[in-house]
């Protein structure tokens, strides 16, 4: 098994299918599962999974916690989006990667992210820290 | 409970007769009521209440402090491409051939 950082293939078809936005004014809802290290995650991920989810419980509720978007923006020609950062308190588990997903439906898959290594809180805030918001460090950027 | 009583006009009339025995008497119980009347103070007074003394032991609190994790992911980018195309269009057959070999965009 393994976690493999990647924008999943299938969210760049439903892109072109106009089945993701990520608007000011959206409907749509996205949300962040975590993963362990049994978990197998890539770009052919297609959907959320509770195969390998961090256990319910301990501060972390399966099936991920909510996202906010921040609407996207472009800068040169590079388009991308960002999210606010998210914590989990009062938590004790552990984590190796996560996947952002689309709520609702089929929970369509957006892209798999890989921690590195295991994270570890001990009745402690678990946070997840997104990265600048630029064309070069954007959560999710289309170049 | 009972008593004796002795010497002259210790009975009725010709109850017993001179130097014999003493005569019993009875007495019943008394029965009373005792109530706390209400007390009055007068002039000044001066009170000074002591203050109320408790002894509290706390039993041991612990409080755990924890150790957080910060996770700073990195983003995931996707390039957009524009397929390659061809224009074309009919060829004017009047003109001067000067075709070249096409070496694509």
């Amino acid at each position: 098994m393994a976690i493999s950082q990647a924008m999943c293939t299938s969210f760049k078809k439903a892109l072109l299918d106009g089945e993701m936005d990520f608007s000011g004014n959206t409907g749509q809802s996205y949300k962040i599962a975590l993963y362990t290290s049994s978990a197998n995650l890539s770009a052919t991920t297609t959907a959320y999974t509770t195969s390998g989810e961090v256990a319910n419980g301990n501060g972390y509720t399966t099936a991920g916690a909510a996202l906010t978007i921040v609407a996207p923006t472009t800068a040169g020609t590079t388009a991308f989006l960002d999210f606010s950062d998210v914590t989990l308190s009062s938590s004790t588990f552990t984590a190796r990667g996560a996947l952002i997903y689309q709520v609702g439906g089929s929970t369509p898959a957006v892209a798999v992210l890989d921690f590195g290594a295991d994270k570890t809180a001990t009745a402690g805030d678990f946070t997840i820290q997104f990265p600048t918001a630029d064309a070069s460090n954007a959560i999710i950027r289309i170049a | 409970m009972a008593d004796n009583l002795n010497g002259w006009g210790r009975g009725t009339w010709s109850q017993l007769g001179w130097g014999v025995g003493p005569i019993p008497v009875t007495v019943t119980g008394v029965v009373g009521t005792t109530a706390l009347g209400s007390v009055t103070a007068t002039g000044d007074a001066i009170i000074a209440p002591s203050g109320l003394s408790a002894t509290v032991t706390a039993g041991t609190v612990t409080i755990a402090t924890g150790t957080g994790a910060t996770v700073a992911v990195t983003g995931v980018a996707g390039t957009g491409e524009i397929g390659g195309f061809i224009v074309w269009g009919n060829v004017v057959t009047l003109q001067t051939p000067d075709w070249q070999a096409f070496t694509g965009f």
